[in-house]
C-alpha cells in the first residue's frame, strides 16, 4: 500500500508538473523608464520586434546608433507577437514602446490600441511609394518573397525565374516549400498572375481559382510557417524551389550554402513600427521612429540585412544594393507584386479558412 | 519522508507552508490564466463556440487529434511496457542502463528530438538516403509530413511516461507472487498474465491516460513533423490567435479541448477505477 501511495504520488506529480509546464509563460521586465515631459526625450524605450538576423541588424543599424546620439536607451525585445501585443494592450499592462508589425496588424484610424503617428516629429511626406505612412504606422523596411532555388539542381542559366516557374514542377521538377500559415498572401496574387490574369484586375482576389492553379502541384508542396524553413527546406535539397524571403536567400548564400534567387515578379510586404498605447515613453518612442525611418537613416538597415527602407528618399549604400528588394525592382510582367494589404485585413479569416481547408485536404 | 513526517510540530508545519506556496504558484500559474482564457471564449456569448464548431478545419484538426492520441497511447504502451517490465526484472546493471537510456531521452529538449526525427526522416534525411544508396528504392519515400511521422516523434516523447507509470506499479509488486505461482504450477507466461500483469494494470492505465492527454495539446512535433497538411488542435488555436488575432475563438477552441480533457478524466475516474491511481478519488473506486 505504501509502494501504492507512491505511485499515485509520482503519477500526479508529474502530471501536475507536466500542466504546470505548458502553462508557464514567461514575463519580460518592464521596460519603462522615467517617462519624458516636453520634447527633451530620456529614460528607455523597448522596441519589440522578431529576434533572429532581423533583430540583430535592427539593434546594429538603428538601436544603438540611436542610444549614442540621444541617451535614450532603445532595447531590443525579440519576443514579438500579435497576440501578445494585443493582450498588452487591451490588459493595460504594456511594456513595449515601439512594435515592429506586419501589414496585417490593423495600422488605420480605427485601430485606438495604438498612438497616433505624429507628422511634425515623423517625416511622413517622404513616403511617397508603394507604402504609404497610415495613422498609426510607419513603414520601417520592405521585403519580398521571391522564387529562390537550389543552386546544385539547377544552375543560374536555366533556373526558376517567375512565379509561372514556380508553379511548373514539369518543367522544374522538385518540391516547393510555401508558406500556407497567412492564407497565400500575396502568393495567391502571384498564382493569378502567373495564370494570364491582369495585375489590375486581381482584386476581388478570386482564392478559388488560386486554389486551382496551385492544385497540380500541391503533391509537390511543402506547406512551412516560418522563413527560417524555407531555407532550411531549399539549402538542404528537400525542395528545389522555395518562396522564400529574400534577406534570408542572401544571407545563407553568404555563408556558402547552395541557394540562389530571382528578383522577378518579388512579392513586396513592409513591416512597419508603432507605438502601443498605455507605452511609458511615448515621446522617445515617436523620436525612435523618426530616426529609423528618417531619409537620413532608414537605408542603414541594408548594411546588415537586405532589407529595403520603408522611406522611399532613402538611399542604400552601392555595396548593398545589388541585395537589396527595392534596389531590384524589375518591369512590365517582372514588376513587384504589391497585394492589397486593406483587401486582406477585410478579408483574412475566410481566405484562411478556405487554404487551410485545402492544405488539409 | 517518512521520518519528516513524523517529526515534531515545527517540520510539518514547515512542509505545510512549503506545500501552500505550491498551491499559491498553482493558482497563479494555472487557474488565473485558465480564467481567462475561459472568460475570454465567453467575450461574445456562445458565438465564438458556435464560430469554432462550424470551421471545417477546426473539425479536422479534432479529428486528426484523436485518431493521434489514440495512436500514440497504444504504441507507448506496447513499448513502453516490456521496458519498463525489463527495468523492473533485471539485474541492477541492465537496470540502471534501461533507466540511464530513458532518463537521457527524456531530459532532452522536446525541440532537439523533434528535429533530429526530422533529419531521420526528411525526403534527404538519414533512411531515405541510405535506401536510395543501398538501391533499394529510387525516389525517396514520403515519411515526413505524414501522420505517421507524427505518431512515430510523439511516441518516442511521450513514451517515458507511459514506462516510468508501470515501473512504479511494477515495482511495488513482489517477484514472490510469480515465484509463488509458478511453484503451484503455472508456466512462466501463465504466470505473467495471470498475477503480474493484472496486478500492474492500474500503472498502465495511468501512464497511457496521461500520455493520451498530453498529446491532445501538442503542438511543435505535429507541426514539425506532420506539417501544415494534418493539423492537430493545436495549430487550429494557433491559427486563430497568431493569424486571425481572434483570442475569443482560439480561447473557445482552447476551451473545448479543455473540456474534452476533463471528459476524458472524469470517464477513466468513474469507470476504470484509475481515480485511485491518479488520486482524483478516494475511497470509492477501491476494488
Amino acid at each position: 500500500m505504501i509502494r501504492h501511495r507512491k505511485a499515485v504520488i509520482v503519477t500526479a506529480s508529474s502530471l501536475a508538473a507536466a500542466l504546470a509546464l505548458t502553462a508557464c509563460s514567461s514575463d519580460s521586465d518592464s521596460g519603462s523608464g522615467e517617462s519624458a515631459s516636453g520634447s527633451e526625450i530620456s529614460g528607455e524605450v523597448t522596441f519589440a520586434g522578431y529576434g533572429g538576423a532581423g533583430g540583430d541588424s535592427i539593434t546594429s543599424a538603428w538601436l544603438d546608433p540611436f542610444s549614442e546620439e540621444t541617451g535614450v536607451d532603445a532595447i531590443l525585445d525579440p519576443s514579438m507577437d500579435n497576440s501578445k501585443l494585443l493582450q498588452m494592450i487591451e490588459s493595460g499592462n504594456v511594456t513595449w514602446d515601439v512594435v515592429e508589425v506586419g501589414l496585417d496588424f490593423d495600422l488605420t484610424e480605427a485601430n485606438d490600441g495604438l498612438v497616433d503617428i505624429d507628422c511634425d516629429v515623423v517625416d511622413c511626406a517622404a513616403f511617397d511609394g508603394n507604402w504609404e505612412v497610415t495613422a498609426k504606422g510607419v513603414p520601417m523596411f520592405i521585403y519580398s518573397t521571391t522564387v529562390a532555388y537550389n543552386t546544385d539542381a539547377y544552375s543560374e542559366a536555366d533556373a526558376p525565374q517567375d512565379w509561372a516557374d514556380f508553379f511548373d514542377t514539369e518543367a522544374f521538377p522538385g518540391k516547393r516549400a510555401i508558406n500556407s500559415a497567412e492564407g497565400f498572401f500575396g502568393l495567391a496574387e502571384a498564382a493569378l498572375i502567373s495564370d494570364g490574369v491582369a495585375r489590375d484586375e486581381l482584386y476581388p482576389l478570386d482564392i478559388d481559382r488560386a486554389l486551382e492553379i496551385m492544385e497540380p502541384v500541391k503533391d509537390d508542396m511543402i506547406f512551412i510557417t516560418s522563413g527560417s524553413e524555407c531555407i532550411d527546406l531549399v539549402t538542404s535539397g528537400e525542395a528545389s524551389v522555395g518562396a522564400c524571403y529574400n534577406g534570408r536567400v542572401t544571407l545563407a548564400a553568404s555563408e556558402g550554402q547552395p541557394i540562389a534567387q530571382s528578383w522577378n515578379q518579388q512579392i513586396q510586404s513592409a513591416d512597419y513600427v508603432a507605438i502601443p498605447e498605455g507605452s511609458q515613453n511615448v515621446d522617445a518612442a515617436m523620436a525612435l521612429i523618426a530616426y529609423l525611418t528618417s531619409t537620413e537613416h532608414a537605408g542603414e538597415i541594408a548594411d546588415y540585412i537586405t532589407y529595403g527602407p520603408g522611406n522611399p528618399a532613402a538611399e542604400v549604400s552601392d555595396e548593398a544594393a545589388a541585395d537589396v528588394p527595392t534596389a531590384n525592382e524589375g518591369d512590365g510582367d517582372d514588376a513587384p507584386i504589391v497585394a492589397d494589404w486593406q483587401w486582406w485585413n477585410e478579408n483574412r479569416a475566410d481566405v484562411l479558412e478556405t487554404v487551410s481547408e485545402w492544405v488539409a485536404s | 519522508m517518512g521520518r519528516v513526517l513524523t517529526n515534531q510540530g515545527g517540520g510539518r508545519r514547515w512542509w505545510i507552508s512549503v506545500g501552500l506556496l505550491g498551491l499559491l504558484f498553482v493558482l497563479l500559474a494555472l487557474v488565473v490564466p485558465l480564467a481567462v482564457v475561459v472568460q475570454r471564449s465567453l467575450d461574445a456569448g456562445f458565438d465564438n463556440f458556435a464560430d469554432a464548431l462550424a470551421s471545417a478545419s477546426f473539425i479536422r484538426s479534432l479529428g486528426n487529434t484523436a485518431v493521434l492520441a489514440v495512436g500514440v497511447t497504444l504504441c507507448s504502451a506496447v513499448i513502453g511496457y516490456p521496458y519498463a517490465y525489463a527495468m523492473a526484472r533485471s539485474g541492477r546493471v541492465v537496470s540502471r542502463i534501461l533507466l540511464t537510456a530513458l532518463m537521457l531521452s527524456f531530459w532532452t529538449s522536446l525541440l532537439v528530438r523533434s528535429y533530429a526525427w526530422q533529419v531521420i526522416l526528411n525526403d534527404t534525411g538519414l533512411v531515405n538516403e541510405a535506401l536510395q544508396f543501398l538501391g533499394v528504392i529510387d525516389e525517396p519515400l514520403q515519411l515526413i509530413r505524414t501522420p505517421a511521422a507524427t505518431l512515430i516523434g510523439m511516441t518516442h516523447i511521450l513514451v517515458p511516461f507511459t514506462i516510468l507509470a508501470i515501473f512504479a506499479q511494477l515495482r511495488g509488486i513482489s517477484p514472490d507472487l510469480a515465484i509463488a505461482a509458478r511453484g503451484l504450477g503455472a508456466t512462466r507466461t501463465r504466470a505473467f498474465w495471470s498475477v503480474t500483469f493484472p496486478l500492474s494494470l492500474p500503472g498502465l492505465a495511468a501512464g497511457s491516460l496521461l500520455v493520451f492527454v498530453l498529446t491532445l495539446g501538442y503542438y511543435v512535433t505535429p507541426q514539425l513533423l506532420g506539417g501544415a497538411g494534418n493539423p492537430v488542435i493545436g495549430q487550429s488555436i494557433v491559427e486563430q490567435t497568431n493569424a486571425l488575432l481572434n483570442t475569443g475563438v482560439g480561447s473557445a477552441m482552447a476551451v473545448i479541448l479543455l473540456l474534452i480533457v476533463v471528459v476524458i478524466l472524469g470517464v477513466a475516474a468513474r469507470f476504470l477505477g484509475l481515480g485511485r491511481v491518479l488520486g482524483l478519488a478516494t475511497e470509492r473506486s477501491d476494488r
